[in-house]
């Protein structure tokens, strides 16, 4: 009696408390409908897709992947020209981006050094041998006021005067000068 | 039986690789092809897809670092390698990915290697006009009978997000084939 009682429910609900731990996945009752509706509909549809494969392909496929891999293992990488060169192109921007800020700045560095002591006299005779000048130019730099100069006019000088210069001037004074 | 670790051991192993990576295809070739096939439907498209992904799971193995399991992963080269067909037709032709489905499904009726009833066409057709993601969920859990937990490993997915997926697929379907059949 004691044993009977012991396998009984009755038993098992005492000792565990009604409680018999079981569980269910989170959202299970959530995604129940949905599975149902599911089930039900397709039920109704075949589990078959309709596709075929020719004869003996399996039993050839293998043999087919086993042959092109050993041929690949064997074949020296090539790389083709198309894809090298789509691979150089971003370093060909780079460089090209990399060389236009480096000239630019060299030349806008020289630009803002460039000043009338730093020419050299090569430079200035070049440009004068390259250049003609004409006295419209000059007067564009330095004005006309010089034309009007008469400092060396020659009208001023009378001849007595100049007979008389010539005639008292100390021979030794050039020479004097030339040394 | 062999574990498989000792498996891809022998993967990795260039004394044993050729003959561990036979037996590879050997056990998972049928299983595989059947995947790509209901991806890109045409048989010859599913020849070429097929044996990209075993030179790719052979070129790759030693970078196999065992995070998930062996098939998980050989799944979802397959299934990568087949949705980058699919993407590279649409682009050669300039056209969208539905549009490339649509002419897929519609060349059905002419194909030698399609041997489906009326209902099967009006079934893949209404799988092709599906989303990308619905597609591949509904094919796998369907037709290829897999757990969400095991499909999760392989499409990197979360559970719940599959279950959502396959049940909108199933209510399209069921949409697509009652306005075919009425």
């Amino acid at each position: 009696m004691k044993k009977n009682l012991k396998n009984s429910i009755e038993f098992i609900y005492k000792k565990a408390g009604r409680n018999l731990y079981f569980s269910f996945p989170p959202n299970y009752f959530e995604d129940l409908d949905n599975a149902i509706f599911s089930k039900i509909t397709t039920s109704k549809l075949s589990k078959k897709t309709g596709f075929k494969t020719p004869k003996s392909y399996f039993s050839d496929v293998e043999n087919k992947i086993l042959e092109k891999i050993s041929k690949e293992q064997h074949q020296p990488k090539v790389i083709n020209f198309k894809r090298r060169i789509i691979k150089l192109i971003p370093y060909l921007v780079a460089a090209s981006i990399a060389l236009f800020i480096t000239f630019n700045s060299l030349i806008y560095r020289e630009k803002k050094s460039i000043t009338f002591d730093s020419l050299s006299k090569n430079d200035i005779e070049l440009w004068f041998d390259s250049n003609t000048l004409n006295s419209s130019d000059i007067v564009t730099v330095i004005g006309d006021d010089f034309l009007e100069m008469n400092d060396f006019s020659f009208s001023k000088f009378k001849n007595e005067n100049l007979e008389n210069y010539l005639y008292n001037i100390d021979n030794q004074l050039f020479l004097d000068e030339k040394d | 039986m062999i574990s498989e670790i000792e498996f891809i051991a022998k993967l990795k192993d260039p004394k044993t690789k050729e003959n561990a990576f036979r037996e590879l295809i050997k056990q998972y070739k049928e299983k595989l092809y059947w995947h790509i096939r209901k991806i890109v439907i045409s048989h010859d498209d599913a020849d070429d897809v097929l044996q990209n992904t075993f030179i790719k799971i052979f070129k790759n193995i030693q970078n196999f670092n065992q995070e998930s399991k062996l098939y998980s992963w050989m799944y979802r080269i397959a299934t990568n390698e087949s949705i980058t067909f699919i993407n590279k037709r649409a682009k050669e032709r300039n056209i969208d990915i539905e549009e490339v489905y649509k002419e897929l499904a519609g060349s059905l009726e002419s194909d030698d290697y399609f041997s489906g009833d009326e209902i099967q066409l009006i079934l893949q057709k209404a799988i092709a006009s599906l989303p990308k993601k619905q597609k591949l969920v509904f094919n796998m859990k369907y037709f290829e009978e897999m757990k969400y937990e095991e499909m999760s490993e392989i499409l990197k997915t979360s559970v719940g997000a599959l279950k959502a997926s396959y049940f909108h697929a199933v209510k399209k379907i069921e949409q697509f084939i009652k306005t075919k059949v009425d």
